[in-house]
């Protein structure tokens, strides 16, 4: 899902440019200070999910973990992918510095959708599982879908592109699904509060 | 004790991350002439090939393109110097498009080829020639019957440089640790700083 050097359209870069510069913005206001080394550590999973790998038949796809971005940070997600996306462009060389405003976006915007949609459903432990892994397995489906239009408004068949971009990451989904759900699960219980969720109550009542 | 999904999460992380690396995350493009022919090798990171990625052979100066192909199934695309590009003396850039927004560049120098073939023999003679004008320099014309053997051990010394070429080509590796321990220090420096800002704006 990271998008090369020299293969999108000079529009297409500005407008990603432009869009997560956008985004970064917004994320930016809403962080509260205290929240900064929450929001860097997060970042710091993003930036290492991806050298996590799953195995999908003879290729192998990575992790992308912008679901748990979006589910813990909302907005913020936006900075935080912006920052893990730019070092591992700069360290790793994976995909192009033009690309990275479009890579941003592609992976931001489906992370805060998808949190932001999904929170509410954090509070109740029944539903819990089923929120996250859906915010995991959606985030990844509507990123890839993002950058197959990307792609196709720069040069490339829309529907070839997302139907190979969203079959080569089925795997990748389900199991960003299960990590995004258990991590969801766990945190509600032990760090509501990172959830946005409010204090913990076991917490609370022992004080 | 640590708290049972923290457990299962850690282990399913680390079984996945002891799984073989080989992610599609950038594509790489290495070129190398033989005797007279281009052999161009496309791989994703770490070792799996990129087969029906199209490779496209342009004059690097002025973009004209010498010649279009598919890789085959291991990666590779081989084609003869294009006689265009051996004429104009030009340096060939390679420009691989792997699908899914990958993409990358390798570029042949003209003087490689050229020597490859043979061909440097008589471009360094002519250059010999016109710097001995200028600057007075003594270097040695190579007589006629030197040729064969040189050539003789060109094709050798090609024969046994190629395989060398493949590995290392094939030897691309993954990020190692010293990246990521950067990439990591680099985003909790950030962060810390911007907090440190932050705290210093609100102290009145």
């Amino acid at each position: 899902m990271h998008i090369s050097e020299g293969v999108l359209s000079g529009p297409v870069l500005a407008a990603g440019a432009a869009l997560a510069l956008a985004g970064t913005a917004l994320g930016l206001k809403t962080i509260p200070h205290e929240r900064l080394m929450t929001v860097a550590l997060t970042s710091a999973a993003f930036f290492v999910a991806t050298l996590i790998h799953v195995p999908v038949g003879p290729a192998q796809a990575h992790l992308v973990l912008n679901g748990l971005l979006g589910a813990v940070l909302g907005w913020a997600a936006f900075p935080a992918i912006l920052v893990g996306l730019g070092l591992q462009t700069l360290l790793f060389q994976y995909g192009g510095f033009t690309a990275l405003g479009v890579n941003t976006f592609d992976m931001a915007l489906p992370a805060v959708v998808c949190g932001l949609a999904a929170r509410p459903f954090f509070a109740s432990p029944s539903t819990r599982f089923i929120a996250g892994f859906c915010c995991g397995l959606c985030s990844v489906l509507l990123a890839a879908i993002l950058t197959a239009a990307a792609l196709a408004l720069s040069d490339e068949a829309f529907f070839t592109a997302a139907w190979a971009l969203a079959g080569a990451h089925l795997p990748v989904m389900v199991v960003e699904g299960l990590v995004t759900g258990v991590a969801v699960s766990f945190l509600a219980r032990v760090r509501p509060e990172i959830l946005a969720l409010g204090p913990n109550p076991k917490q609370v009542s022992r004080t | 004790m640590i708290p049972r999904p923290v457990f299962v999460l850690s282990v399913v992380l680390l079984l996945l991350a002891s799984a073989q690396p080989g992610g599609a995350h950038r594509v790489n493009l290495f070129a190398y002439c033989e005797q007279g022919t281009i052999v161009a090798m496309a791989s994703f990171s770490a070792s799996k090939s990129v087969h029906q990625g199209v490779i496209e052979a342009v004059n690097a100066a002025t973009g004209e393109v010498y010649f279009t192909g598919t890789t085959d199934d291991s990666g590779e695309l081989s084609f003869p110097v294009p006689a265009a590009a051996v004429a104009e003396g030009a340096d060939i850039l390679l420009r691989l498009d792997a699908s899914q927004g990958h993409a990358a560049e390798w570029t042949v120098p003209a003087r490689e080829y050229l020597a490859e073939m043979g061909l440097a023999e008589t471009a360094a003679g002519t250059k010999t020639e016109s710097r001995d004008a200028p600057s007075g320099h003594e270097e040695p014309i190579p007589a006629p019957e030197h040729d064969e053997l040189k050539a003789m051990v060109q094709e050798a010394v090609a024969q046994e440089v190629a395989p060398l070429r493949r590995m290392l080509a094939e030897r691309e590796q993954g990020p190692g640790p010293t990246e990521i321990a950067g990439g990591i220090g680099y985003i909790v420096g950030l962060f810390g700083m911007a907090a440190w800002f932050v705290s210093r704006r609100k102290r009145p």
